[in-house]
């Protein structure tokens, strides 16, 4: 297939998930394209909001939009890491023979939904380190290959702190987005309470299979980024850095540790598909900069002083985009 | 076009506009800042006391800093930047700069064609002007503010505090008149180069100090006492130059002669405008006179009755007649006689052609025999002495050279009589005795003497060399001594220029009226001191300065006149008036106690003593050359 016939394959891909997409959700665009953009790029999601907002709702509806296996994990205190990976058990034969046959966990699946992932305890929630990252399970002595395309949908609640245990700073960085999933608006309410009360049953239909989601986001990463949009992206990142000579004055306040490369990549392949589904060849600033804040939000450490100002990553992110310009460069014809 | 090429010609179009709209917003700024120093500039000028180099500076300031905010712009962008800075102002979502970045990569990627081809989309829509307008910027319209005052800062007065002006004024004066010495020193070192070292050396150092006041503007006090000091060391210099005797009986014969009569004057200047161009060029009157003698012949022929058969011979004399007239014209000689001969044979009149060629020829003899009046008139005032003595006695130089040089040539030539080498003899040794005042000359012409008596005339031929050898360089050494004195004269009116402070030309302006200049600014003179376009020859239509009326001459009761022919007890003792054409004299006025009461010296204690005084310093030449004369006769008539 052409790159011409692939990019416009992804932008039917990209209308017709959107569609059916919002046959259930209604409203949370950015929280769908923010959901859609990690996809895309292969990075996993943190959705995080107050219950009842359709976090969960949403990853089922891709789920069931997407031709792909899913499993569901509902994140308890009690949950072990055996519950997530799989675990070798004792398999009697109808011979009397008796051997250790490996039970795969909920975690061998193309999209999983981590419920509440911040209910478990950090020792399963680090069950899902080695999953996320390098998309493989070991147990016992044994690695196992999780299948391709493999995502993780990840929900929290921010507001209760009882029984929570909050999401080490190393299993947040593997998230390549954290959506914040915010209220909807007076006439989404409204559609959202007429929808699911009437009593319609709305079933999306399947839109994209696993190795064609695998070739568009090997398309995304084609996507040519011009030297000077690279290196914006570049100094958003070192703008992070308390310390340092290019940290922004919000991130050399409030910041304990600023990004990791790994928010780079994920603010580049953001920006890419972001992109492509805005029907560009080439990446924008304007790409990096809405990708900015969910590749980045999560991988910021405040300090104490941020911590007792109440303020949020969000807050030094804007300070970071204010303090970094667009064009290093001096402007011409000044 | 292909996308690329459309890509990059929008960039080029925009590259162009960019600069210029850089170079308009810097040449406004600039224009803005040069016409803020041009007010700040114009504003002290007015106020404070900047050189008068500061009214070109104004004018400048706002066009040198347009220029140099024009220059400013630089080179045009390169296309990457052009593609950002377009990308960014037409929102073109970094379209642009990518595909310009893209353009280099190889044409099977399949992305560059589809960036380049969207980017060309875009920039077909693009308008250029719009996004990159040619404004004059608000920096360029706020300019009009500062120049505008600076152009109403002209109306207002220039004030300046009377101690700044009579400093300027100074130095203005300190200026003109060094130029003035050094120039005049140079010109007079370029002319004649002194032919002694040491005079070379203090003309020299006079020019330069001429230059140095120029240069360095001292204060005028500072200068003063410069000249004043150079002044008496030249004086010093040129003493002793001229205490050398032969160069004494030098100067004494070199002093100007007694006025000629105004008769003479009168008579002189009358025959001279009556040659017009011929006078004092006797030679040109002679082959005027030769031409037209040439021509006599042909001009007999075509006066015969039977030349009417031949008209190109009379065309011919016609034509020669012509050429002569017109350069007697060129020459100023009017003759009206030869245009009538001209105009009697064109009109085939032979009589009056004769009789008018013979009218013009008798003009041109009288012109030389005025023009020979002329010079005789000229030569009136000027006796040279008859023989070698009397040459030597009136300090004729030049002539006892020439003089000398005959007596060579006579003793060197083999026909010498007897009584020519006599009258030699004697004249060569009547001149020993007043030779003697020219330092080797006498011995010189005494050994001549007795050579010739020995009837060597070939060693006395040797020593009348020698002898007119030294006189040149006698002569030489007198004109540097002159040339000496001419700068010290010139220092003295420096030096007046400056202690007056009415500058150089007012004083070396002359008293009286005449007609070789404009009226000088003495004591009842009517004419306007600074009167330029005087013309002499229009003067000399009313100016009776040079006529002598002794019938108007004011004559009181005890005016007697000079007392010529007038026994010895019947001369006048009233001394009249002189007006001397020297420069007035150099004055400085100095403060101090005025000396009153009773003077306790007799009158002709003190009159002696001036009288020895003014005698020493006229010996020693201490009293310059031009001031010598009213100084000898005013101590003299205090002897009387």
């Amino acid at each position: 297939m052409e790159t011409e016939e692939k990019i416009k394959h992804f932008r039917e891909t990209w209308m017709a998930l959107r569609q059916e997409i919002a046959k259930v959700i209604v409203g949370h665009e950015a929280v769908v394209e923010g959901t859609l953009i990690a996809l895309f790029g292969g990075g996993h999601v943190l959705l995080e909001g107050v219950p009842g907002l359709g976090k969960t709702l949403l990853v089922r509806t891709l789920s069931e939009v997407l031709e792909l296996a899913f499993n569901r994990i509902q994140f308890t205190p009690d949950l072990m890491p055996a519950d997530i990976l799989g675990t070798n058990i004792v398999m009697e034969h109808p011979g009397g023979r008796r051997e250790f046959q490996f039970q795969a966990g909920p975690i061998f699946a193309h999209l999983v939904l981590a419920d509440e992932i911040n209910r478990a305890t950090p020792k399963t929630q680090s069950a899902l380190l080695e999953a996320m990252q390098e998309h493989q399970v070991t147990a016992g002595n044994q690695v196992r290959k999780l299948a391709e395309p493999f995502f993780v949908m990840a929900t929290q609640n921010p507001i209760d702190q009882e029984g929570t245990y909050p999401l080490p700073e190393a299993q947040l960085d593997r998230f390549f987005f954290k959506i914040l999933v915010g209220y909807p608006s007076h006439e989404e309410m409204a559609r959202v309470m007429a929808r699911t009360t009437s009593g319609a049953v709305v079933k999306p239909a399947k839109v994209l299979d696993g190795p064609a989601l695998l070739e568009l986001m090997q398309l995304v990463r084609e996507v040519p980024v011009a030297a000077h949009v690279l290196d914006y992206a570049v100094r958003l990142i070192m703008a992070t850095h308390p310390g340092t000579a290019p940290a922004a004055p919000e991130a050399a306040r409030y910041l304990r540790f600023g990004s990791s490369p790994r928010g780079g990549q994920a603010l580049l392949l953001a920006g890419k598909v972001r992109a492509l589904a805005h029907g560009r060849f080439n990446v924008s600033f304007e790409d990096l900069e809405a990708a900015v804040a969910p590749a980045l939000r999560h991988r910021l450490i405040l300090n104490f002083e941020a911590e007792a100002e109440g303020l949020t990553t969000d807050h030094v992110i804007a300070g970071v985009l204010t303090h970094v310009p667009r064009d290093a460069t001096a402007p011409v014809g000044a | 076009m292909s996308d690329l090429q459309t890509i990059l010609a929008a960039l080029e179009r925009t590259a162009r506009r960019l600069r210029l709209r850089r170079a308009l917003r810097l040449g406004s700024r600039g224009l803005l800042w040069g016409a803020a120093t041009a007010l700040l500039l114009a504003l002290g000028y007015h106020l404070l006391p900047l050189p008068d180099t500061v009214l070109l500076v104004i004018p400048l300031a706002p066009v040198l800093g347009a220029l140099g905010g024009a220059c400013l712009a630089g080179k045009i962008p390169t296309r990457a930047a052009v593609a950002r800075h377009l990308d960014k102002s037409a929102h073109l979502e970094e379209r642009l700069s990518t595909a310009v970045e893209l353009a280099d990569a190889p044409d099977s990627n399949h992305w560059r064609r589809l960036v380049l081809t969207d980017a060309a989309t875009r920039v077909r829509a693009l308008n250029e002007p719009q996004l990159v307008p040619l404004r004059v910027p608000a920096s360029g319209k706020w300019s009009a503010l500062p120049l505008t005052l600076c152009a109403l800062t002209s109306l207002l007065p220039v004030y300046r505090s009377p101690e700044y002006l009579r400093h300027q004024a100074d130095a203005a004066l300190v200026r003109q008149t060094g130029s003035q010495l050094a120039e005049l020193t140079r010109h007079s070192l370029e002319t004649r180069p002194p032919a002694l070292a040491s005079v070379r050396e203090a003309l020299t150092s006079l020019a330069n100090t001429g230059a140095e006041l120029e240069r360095k503007t001292p204060t005028r006090a500072e200068a003063l006492r410069n000249l004043e000091g150079l002044a008496d060391k030249l004086r010093e210099q040129a003493r002793e130059l001229g205490s050398n005797p032969a160069l004494q009986r030098l100067e004494q014969a070199a002093r100007p002669p007694e006025a000629a009569p105004a008769e003479l004057r009168q008579q002189i200047d009358s025959l001279r405008q009556q040659l017009g161009g011929a006078a004092g060029a006797p030679e040109k009157l002679d082959a005027l006179r030769a031409r037209l003698d040439a021509l006599q012949p042909a001009a007999q022929a075509a006066a015969q009755p039977n030349a009417a058969g031949n008209p190109g011979a009379s065309q011919n004399l016609a034509e020669a007649l012509s050429a002569l007239a017109r350069e007697a014209r060129e020459m100023g000689i009017q003759s009206p006689a030869l245009d009538d001969a001209i105009a009697a044979l064109a009109a085939n009149q032979p009589g009056k052609f004769v009789k008018d060629l013979k009218d013009a020829l008798a003009d041109l003899d009288k012109l030389r025999e005025m023009n020979a009046a002329m010079r005789q008139l000229q030569s009136q005032g000027q006796k040279p002495g008859r023989d070698l003595a009397e040459q030597l006695q009136g300090g004729q130089v030049s002539a006892a050279q020439n003089t000398l040089r005959e007596m060579i040539r006579q003793l060197q030539s083999a026909g010498l009589s007897p009584g020519q080498l006599r009258k030699l003899m004697q004249d060569v040794g009547k001149a020993v005795d007043p030779a003697g005042n020219y330092g080797q000359v006498g011995e010189q012409l005494k050994n001549a003497c007795q050579q010739l008596q020995a009837g060597r005339q070939g060693a006395a031929a040797n020593s009348l060399d020698a002898a007119a050898k030294e006189l040149a360089s006698l002569k030489q050494q007198f004109d540097d001594l002159r040339q000496m004195a001419d700068a010290v004269e010139n220092l003295n009116r420096a030096t007046a220029a400056m202690a007056s402070g009415k500058g150089w030309g007012a004083a070396g302006r002359r008293p009286g009226a005449g007609q070789e200049g404009p009226p000088g600014a003495g004591v009842g003179t009517w004419a306007a001191d600074g009167l330029r376009d005087w013309a002499p020859q229009t003067s000399r239509a009313w100016d009776n300065s040079g006529i002598a009326r002794p019938d108007m001459n004011p004559r009181g009761l005890a005016d007697r006149g000079g007392g010529e022919g007038a026994t010895e007890g019947m001369k006048p003792d009233q001394v009249k008036g002189q007006i001397s054409r020297g420069a007035p004299m150099p004055s400085i006025a100095l403060k101090g106690l005025s000396l009153r009461g009773q003077s306790r010296v007799a009158l002709e204690e003190a009159a002696t003593a001036a009288q020895q005084e003014a005698q020493a310093a006229l010996s020693q030449d201490k009293v310059p050359r031009a001031y010598q004369g009213p100084v000898r006769d005013y101590f003299d008539d205090l002897k009387k």
